[in-house]
């Protein structure tokens, strides 16, 4: 067994090795020829500072087949746009030819795909490169199974059958079976991006149903039938939508047969750096793999006990940094290691409770998480804490968005220890219901401390000699310091600039440019490093949309570069004349000249717009429009056309974070009739620094006051409110932290005055003494019409009280 | 010859005796062939205010009961033992023995009666001789001191549900006023029924009679309470069960409570008894019925909390009946026969093929046959030919949408109360059951203990769909049991033995349910996961402020701890042995090929509403379980009947008949069946706004689909688990929709209908109107039609031929035989 284990570890690195090499095609034969890309350009988020009428790169509409056969030939017919010439499949699995065939035109090809039959059975995603650039990707399925178009009759099993299903139609085929045989029945399709929520039928000849399948959400929305046939016959599955309404794309495949699946592993989860061996949990019967943790990735694909027979989503596995913990299936109560630590458990049988006990020190502010339908797993997780006496402290059943239960809870002062329960709500248990329980504390230094990236496109097609800015997000978690990008594996002929997202930023601007002189394509990744070297932490960026983002990560963490030819026709724009010095100053406006060199036959003017790396909190999903950086009226500056120059006037909120932003400008040439975009440009990145406009100067930030015993005391808090970057309004002055029955005092300093006394009053009978919470803050506007506040970074003043003796 | 008749309070009776004794005289004088019955045959009595009645029965000739107590004579052999009067009524005078002779009709048989007194002449007792007083003189009814608020100050329990409140009301309220122990005659509550002071309800007792006398008893003997009292009553029956009239006849009741201390007393004054149908019989205060126009009815007796029944069939002489042949093949016919040769009644003939096709495509299908199916059945010559087509139907996808639908109604499977995504995993789910044919037992258990949320079993929609525990335990029971338990949540059940500790008890089996958002449904209004807290206590029963332990209906109090309570109904629902599930869903299944159920309504079962043939409902549950409530086989037994495959033409005996299944009674097409068997007579399909593309009517997830059509013709709503909410009943809106309204003109008319293609086609007249019958009423038309419409194709000439087809089928799709299943 263990020799077996070992042969699978080697065997999984060399797989990934073997990605790593093929990652990097490159094409040979790039030509510039249609002239429409601009629109597909803001569509993918990159950017240009030289620019103009170019080539559009590839686009995918449509595949007839969403999975590749491995050490087979698979004929791919791709409808799409701008598909020649000489279209390549860009694909993370060995390729070992790929023919076009003749008579392909700029809306469909059809490519015959022969691919390695040591390749990986899993998802890919799957793009088009030619002479014009990479297309989006779209997901496929790569495993042994035979893959055709839809048929009503299968020849022979197993077979994977690719159709489409829209609105309520159905769609059925039949196949002959024998009594006694085993049969799978499974539908990938919102595992493939789709949006058809599958419902299988299996019936005999007779139409009498045999088995059949909702949604299921274990398969991530996907259905399967596993079943016995009764009888020798004719088989028939029908698939339709859940609500008879699937919208589009609503491409699936159905595979027929028997292959092996694995739809978890346990332990979900490893510790980083070791090797574990995991149970694959699927039909598998219990089969284990040897697993290597390497790299920084939180997820990492693992190996198939057969690959050669495997079929569907990556068996995967969490890399933790936490101490992990296995349940031992049969014991009563479990001791477990001091927070933070992750446990990881499995309800194995209906009405089971798996239950731990965990020491805590009094007072500590802990987060029990737990991770279940995220896992794949079947469970509607409750998780209870209860004294070792059995007396229940706190219970939680879902969290917002998921049956995973999320619990933030304070331990009692009387409490040294607890006992942590899991069970499902319903009751049910299973050697699929595993679950994975994590203790933090909720803050303080040893809080998870983690920031994630997105790109909003994974596509990049940048210019030769030319250059695209790529946006990047950053959602931090726990961790405020900068963070430096860089890609893995980027080709040679590309540069970046702005590599650093600024502590406390929540975005940042790269710009890539091509120096290369032969056009390129290349997988790659973009990575984020914290700076901290206590607290290090790496993360790739991913693209936010990517369906599979949370089943198989890697997947949407895949980057694609193609570096295409130089564009024809030259548009360019630049920043005007700033002061070297010039800084954002919350809640008010900045006038930015800009500058640009339209074309000769350009008559229709140019309209810019304005970009930048501030993220503004959302609103109902969407950026809440008062504190985001936006121009003065309307969302564009449009200059008109003769004119070589205009003034942008950006609207900076009030609560700009102080930290450097990225600003940037996109220029949009128009037609002459303003109808059209006709080329766009992009002024370089520049970072500015953010002033906040109010600042607040305490006289003493400590004092100590005699409380008398008859009339109390009252506390003056003395200072000068200090207004910067022509700040000129009233200012309100008051604080935080006051204990509770003391009243909130507040000032208003006129707009030329600067001095400003705030008292506290405190009765005789007040007993706290200290009063470290206090802070002081200044609010005013900048502008009279501005929706918001300007808020000063508050001040600390502590108090101490004094019993005054008479 | 002399007659009497029992003791009534009422002259109108006697007035309706009068007349009847005019009417049927001849009946009456008839004398009875075979032996005089007398009930009982042996008399014990042991109480001296307890006197018991005889009932003198006989039959006549022609097989109609009669009764014989007014005219005939008794004869006591010992009067100091017992005495009897001339209605028959034996009163005891000491402890002995004596025989008691019974003469009529030239007949005669004796009665040994047993005295056995005690010493001492018992006390009054509040329970067993007051509370039935109350009742009796409808003092506690509803309407008068047992509504929830009293009558003018004083209140009672609503039908003596709560002995110990009314002691305490009667005898201690309002500084004991309504008790008057130094008179006793005096005593307010005998002052207002008697009508001595002004009584808002009346004067409800005669002076001396045995109400007032046992109030005026139990007062003098110092109003005690008896509360306390171990006896209790057990049983009532009624005699006869079952009895045969002529219109006019009158019939005596006789009621008798059994106790648990094995004594038998005759109530059958104290009975409170009302009649199911009054149109076939009435029946007065003391159990005299009198037969009025042909037909069946139950006459039904209430005695403190329990029921009783009788079967009063009304029929016309018939001395030349021959009765049918019983076959014993076939477990519907031979009851139905048995049940059909008591009542004088010949069936009517088998319907014809296409008949009988189109008739069970209707009701297994919910879609009436297409043309090719019509001629390949009738031209079939198999003689087994009927019942392949049944095993055909079962195999068809219409047949699951039908069934399904019929489940979703019943289940309220509907987007008022639960989520989309819900509403159509229930309804894929009842879909896979149908087409799986699971068993209605498993099919019931997996609904009961469903739990989680649609993603974790589509069946918990169906206690999705519960706004609390009150509307889960009236959904089950009404649904699986065919019991109405709504009024027992606020008091005792009007027309059964039904109480709040009843209800209660079914409350605290249902009330372990709680609901969450389904956490994997964020964000969709209405999606709700079922969660069951097994450490929930009991309910709380308002009336008796104690918590109410389980209790299934008609069971005893229970004890499940720590466990999900809904299994062990379940268990007890689905038990071969259960009194209610197979009983009732055997009559459903009934009424769906039926007018109506063997019980009818099917979803109020109850004793005072008795099957019309419990031989038939008795034996076909007997059958469905032991095929192990195999639906289809039921269906099976039902449509290979000779029953069900009976025409709708009457013939003399049965056309008054309509709930004895002596013939198919026509019944409108349901709104789904109507509106599908049009789109497929017209070959133009409906378009359901908010529907998924190509639904049919019987496909649609619920009624939030708007369609006028399906409006008007009564689909139901889904806001009660109850039958009645499909209103199959015609209206004259619905004869306009038909006659001016657009979904017949317009599909007739289209350009690409049926008609249309039809047109065509290369053919004579007569060859058009063959299809045209065939696709619009499924049958061929008969000489006469197809003369007439022969001649409408002539009148309108070759140039407007297409007009003629048009006229013609709009006819035929707006006559009885397209709107009726015959």
């Amino acid at each position: 067994m263990q020799e077996d284990l070992t042969t699978e570890a080697q065997r999984h690195r060399e797989d990934e090795r073997q990605i790593r090499e093929d990652n990097y095609l490159h094409s040979d034969s790039l030509c510039v020829s249609a002239p429409l890309w601009l629109g597909l350009l803001a569509f993918l988020g990159v950017l240009t500072v030289h620019s103009s009428v170019s080539a559009a790169p590839p686009t995918i509409r449509n595949l007839d087949r969403l999975g590749l056969q491995t050490g087979g030939s698979t004929v791919l017919t791709i409808d799409g746009d701008n598909l020649l010439p000489e279209p390549k499949l860009v694909l993370s699995v060995p390729i070992v030819k790929q023919v076009v065939q003749p008579k392909g035109t700029a809306n469909r090809v059809v490519i015959e795909v022969t691919l390695d039959k040591a390749a990986i059975p899993g998802l890919y995603n799957l793009r088009v490169a030619n002479a014009n650039g990479v297309s989006a990707g779209r997901i496929v399925a790569v495993d042994h199974l035979p893959q055709r178009v839809w048929e009503p009759k299968v020849a022979a099993l197993p077979v994977s059958l690719h159709g489409t299903l829209n609105g309520s139609n159905k769609l059925t085929t039949s196949f002959m079976g024998k009594a006694g045989q085993v049969i799978q029945c499974e539908i990938e399709a919102q595992r493939l991006g789709g949006k058809l929520r599958p419902v299988l039928h299996l019936l005999d000849e007779h139409g009498r149903q045999i088995d059949w399948s909702l949604p299921n959400s274990s398969l991530d929305g996907d259905a399967r039938i596993t079943a016995t046939l009764p009888a020798d016959g004719l088989y028939t599955i029908e698939v339709h939508d859940a609500q008879y309404a699937a919208g589009a794309p609503g491409n699936f495949r159905l595979k027929i047969g028997t292959w092996q699946y694995v739809d978890a592993v346990f332990p979900p989860a490893i510790k980083r750096g070791q090797t574990t061996t995991v149970e694959l949990l699927g039909n598998t019967a219990g089969q284990r793999v040897q697993v290597q943790s390497s790299g920084d990735a939180a997820v990492m694909p693992i190996s198939w006990a057969n690959p050669v027979v495997a079929s569907g989503l990556r068996p995967r596995v969490l890399v933790s940094d936490l101490t992990e913990m296995v349940e031992k299936d049969g014991t009563a109560l479990q001791e477990i290691a001091a927070v933070p630590v992750a446990v990881s458990g499995r309800i194995a049988k209906a009405g089971e409770s798996d239950r731990f006990r965990l020491k805590v020190q009094p007072g500590a502010k802990l987060r029990f998480e737990v991770f279940a339908d995220r896992l794949g797993s079947p469970m509607d997780a409750v998780l209870k804490l209860q004294r070792d006496n059995g007396t229940q402290l706190a219970q939680s059943d879902d969290s917002p968005g998921s049956p995973d239960p999320l619990l933030d809870y304070t331990v009692p002062a009387d409490v040294q220890s607890f006992v942590v329960s899991v069970e499902d709500v319903h009751g049910r248990g299973g050697a699929n219901f595993i679950y994975r329980v994590v203790v933090r504390p909720v803050n303080g230094e040893t809080s998870a401390k983690d920031f994630r990236l997105f790109v909003p496109s994974a596509e990049m097609n940048v210019p030769m000699g030319g250059s695209r800015i790529v946006e990047v997000d950053v959602e931090r978690a726990g961790y405020t310091g900068p963070i430096h990008l860089a890609f893995a594996g980027l080709s040679a002929g590309i540069q970046v600039q702005g590599v650093d997202v600024p502590a406390g930023a929540n975005g940042a601007m790269l710009t890539l440019t091509g120096t290369g002189a032969a056009p390129a394509t290349a997988l790659t990744a973009l990575r984020g490093t914290s700076s901290d070297p206590k607290e290090k932490i790496t993360r790739s960026a991913r693209e936010r949309t990517h369906p599979l983002q949370k089943l198989q990560p890697w997947l949407a963490e895949e980057l694609t570069f193609a570096l295409i030819p130089k564009e024809k026709t030259s548009f360019s724009a630049q920043w005007g004349t700033l002061p070297a010095d010039t800084k954002l100053v919350a809640g008010s406006s900045i006038k930015v000249p800009l500058t640009f060199t339209p074309p000769k036959e350009a008559h229709g003017g140019v309209r810019f717009y304005l970009m930048s790396s501030h993220r503004p909190p959302r609103i109902n999903g969407q950026p809440n429009t008062n504190q985001m950086l936006r121009k003065d009226q309307g969302a564009f500056l449009e200059v008109a056309a003769g004119k070589t120059q205009g003034e942008f006037i950006v609207l900076l909120p009030a609560t700009l974070p102080n930290v450097p932003q990225d600003l940037a400008f996109r220029a949009d040439l128009l037609s002459k009739d303003r109808a059209r975009v006709i080329a766009q440009a992009f002024t370089p990145v520049r970072r500015f620094p953010v002033l906040n406009p109010l600042a607040v100067q305490l006289a003493a930030t400590q004092l100590v006051v005699p409380l008398d015993p008859k009339t109390g005391a009252d506390v003056k808090l003395a200072g000068k409110i200090e207004r910067r970057g022509g700040f000129k309004g009233d200012v309100t002055v008051s604080l935080t932290g006051a204990p509770p029955g003391i009243a909130v005092p507040t000032a208003i300093v006129k707009a030329d005055k600067t001095d400003f006394q705030l008292t506290l009053k405190f009765p005789a009978a007040f007993k706290m003494l200290a009063l470290n919470k206090l802070e002081i803050f200044a609010t005013g506007k900048y502008a009279a019409n501005s929706p918001l506040l300007n808020r000063s970074e508050a001040v600390a003043v502590h108090v101490k009280l004094t019993e005054k003796k008479n | 010859m002399k007659t009497y008749r029992r003791t009534s309070s009422s002259s109108l009776t006697i007035f309706v005796f009068s007349v009847s004794l005019c009417l049927c005289g001849s009946i009456l004088r008839a004398a009875p062939v075979g032996e005089l019955q007398v009930k009982p045959a042996a008399l014990t009595l042991s109480h001296p205010r307890q006197p018991h009645s005889l009932l003198v029965t006989g039959q006549s000739a022609d097989g109609l009961s009669l009764d014989l107590t007014g005219q005939a004579t008794y004869h006591c052999s010992n009067e100091n033992m017992a005495k009897v009067d001339v209605l028959g009524w034996v009163k005891p005078i000491a402890t002995g023995s004596a025989d008691i002779t019974v003469s009529a009709g030239g007949k005669s048989a004796i009665v040994k009666v047993t005295v056995k007194l005690p010493a001492k002449e018992p006390p009054y007792s509040f329970r067993h001789e007051v509370m039935p007083v109350l009742s009796k003189g409808g003092c506690n009814q509803g309407a008068c001191h047992g509504y929830s608020l009293g009558k003018n100050g004083f209140k009672l329990s609503l039908r003596g549900a709560d002995p110990a409140d009314d002691y305490q009301w009667l005898t201690d309220e309002f500084f004991e006023r309504r008790i008057n122990r130094h008179n006793p005659p005096a005593s307010l509550l005998l002052a207002k029924p008697l009508g001595d002071v002004p009584h808002e309800g009346g004067i409800r007792f005669s002076r001396d009679g045995l109400l007032h006398q046992s109030l005026l008893g139990w007062i003098r003997g110092g109003a005690q309470s008896d509360l306390d009292n171990p006896v209790k009553l057990v049983s009532l029956t009624i005699a006869p069960q079952k009895v045969v009239l002529a219109p006019g006849m009158q019939h005596p009741l006789q009621l008798l409570a059994r106790y648990s201390d094995g004594n038998i007393r005759d109530v059958t004054r104290l009975g409170i008894y009302t009649v199911n149908t009054e149109r076939v019989a009435g029946v007065d205060d003391v159990g005299l019925v009198t037969a009025r126009e042909l037909g069946e009815t139950a006459v039904s007796a209430r005695f403190e909390r329990i029921f009783a029944t009788a079967n009063f069939i009304v029929l016309k002489p018939n001395p030349n009946f021959k009765p049918a042949p019983i076959p014993e093949d076939n477990l519907i016919d031979k009851f139905v026969l048995r049940k059909l040769n008591d009542l004088r009644i010949r069936p009517s003939e088998l319907a014809d093929d296409a008949t009988f096709l189109r008739r069970l495509h209707v009701d297994l299908i919910g879609v009436q046959p297409t043309a090719d199916e019509v001629l390949a059945f009738v031209n079939d010559k198999a003689a087994d030919k009927r019942a392949k087509l049944v095993d055909a139907l079962f195999r068809r996808p219409e047949f699951v949408d039908q069934w399904s639908l019929k489940w979703g109604d019943l289940l309220q499977n509907s987007r008022k109360h639960v989520s989309a995504p819900a509403v159509f995993a229930l309804r894929e789910w009842l879909r896979s059951a149908v087409a799986s044919n699971m068993p209605l037992d498993e099919f019931a258990r997996r609904l009961l203990t469903s739990r989680g949320g649609v993603a974790d079993d589509p069946a918990s929609a169906y206690f999705a769909v519960s706004k609390d525990a009150d509307d889960s335990l009236q959904r089950a029971t009404q649904v699986f049991c065919g019991v109405r338990m709504l009024c027992a949540r606020c008091h005792p059940h009007p027309f059964e033995n039904w109480t709040q500790a009843d209800y209660y008890g079914l409350h605290s089996l249902f009330n372990q349910v709680a609901v969450k958002a389904d956490p994997r449904l964020p964000n969709i209004p209405k999606a709700r996961s079922i969660l069951i807290n097994k450490a929930a206590g009991y309910s709380l029963n308002p009336r008796s402020k104690q918590l109410q332990k389980p209790r299934f209906l008609g069971g005893q109090d229970l004890d499940l701890v720590n466990v999900d309570r809904r299994e062990a109904y379940a268990k007890w629902l689905t038990s071969p042995e259960n009194p209610f599930f197979a009983r009732s869903l055997t009559n459903r299944m009934w009424s769906y090929f039926f007018h109506r159920g063997i019980i009818d309504p099917v979803d109020d079962i109850r004793t005072t509403n008795p099957p019309v043939n419990p031989e038939l409902l008795d034996a076909l549950t007997k059958d469905f379980i032991a095929h192990k409530f195999d639906v289809r086989h039921l269906m099976r037994t039902i449509v290979t009947s000779r029953t069900y495959q009976r025409g709708s033409i009457a013939n003399e005996t049965n056309a008054a008949d309509d709930m004895n299944f002596s013939r198919m009674i026509p019944r409108r097409l349901p709104a789904e069946t109507l509106l599908d068997s049009l789109v497929q007579a017209t070959g133009v399909p409906e378009r359901f706004g908010g529907a998924p593309a190509g639904f049919t009517a019987k496909q649609l997830p619920d009624s939030e689909i708007q369609s006028d059509f399906l409006n008007l013709f009564g689909k139901p709503q889904r806001v009660e688990a109850c039958e009645c909410e499909r209103d199959d009943g015609s209206n004259m809106l619905q004869a306009l929709h038909f006659i001016n309204g657009t979904t017949i003109v317009s599909r007739v008319n289209a350009a690409n209908g049926r008609l249309a293609q039809l047109l065509k086609q290369k053919g004579t007249d007569d060859q058009l109107i063959e299809q045209i019958y065939l696709w619009s009423i499924c049958r061929q038309p008969n000489e006469k039609e197809q003369q007439v419409s022969r001649k409408l194709f002539q009148t309108y000439g070759t140039t407007k031929r297409t007009d003629a087809a048009q006229d013609l089928m709009w006819a035929l799709l707006n006559s009885k035989d397209f709107l009726l299943v015959n």
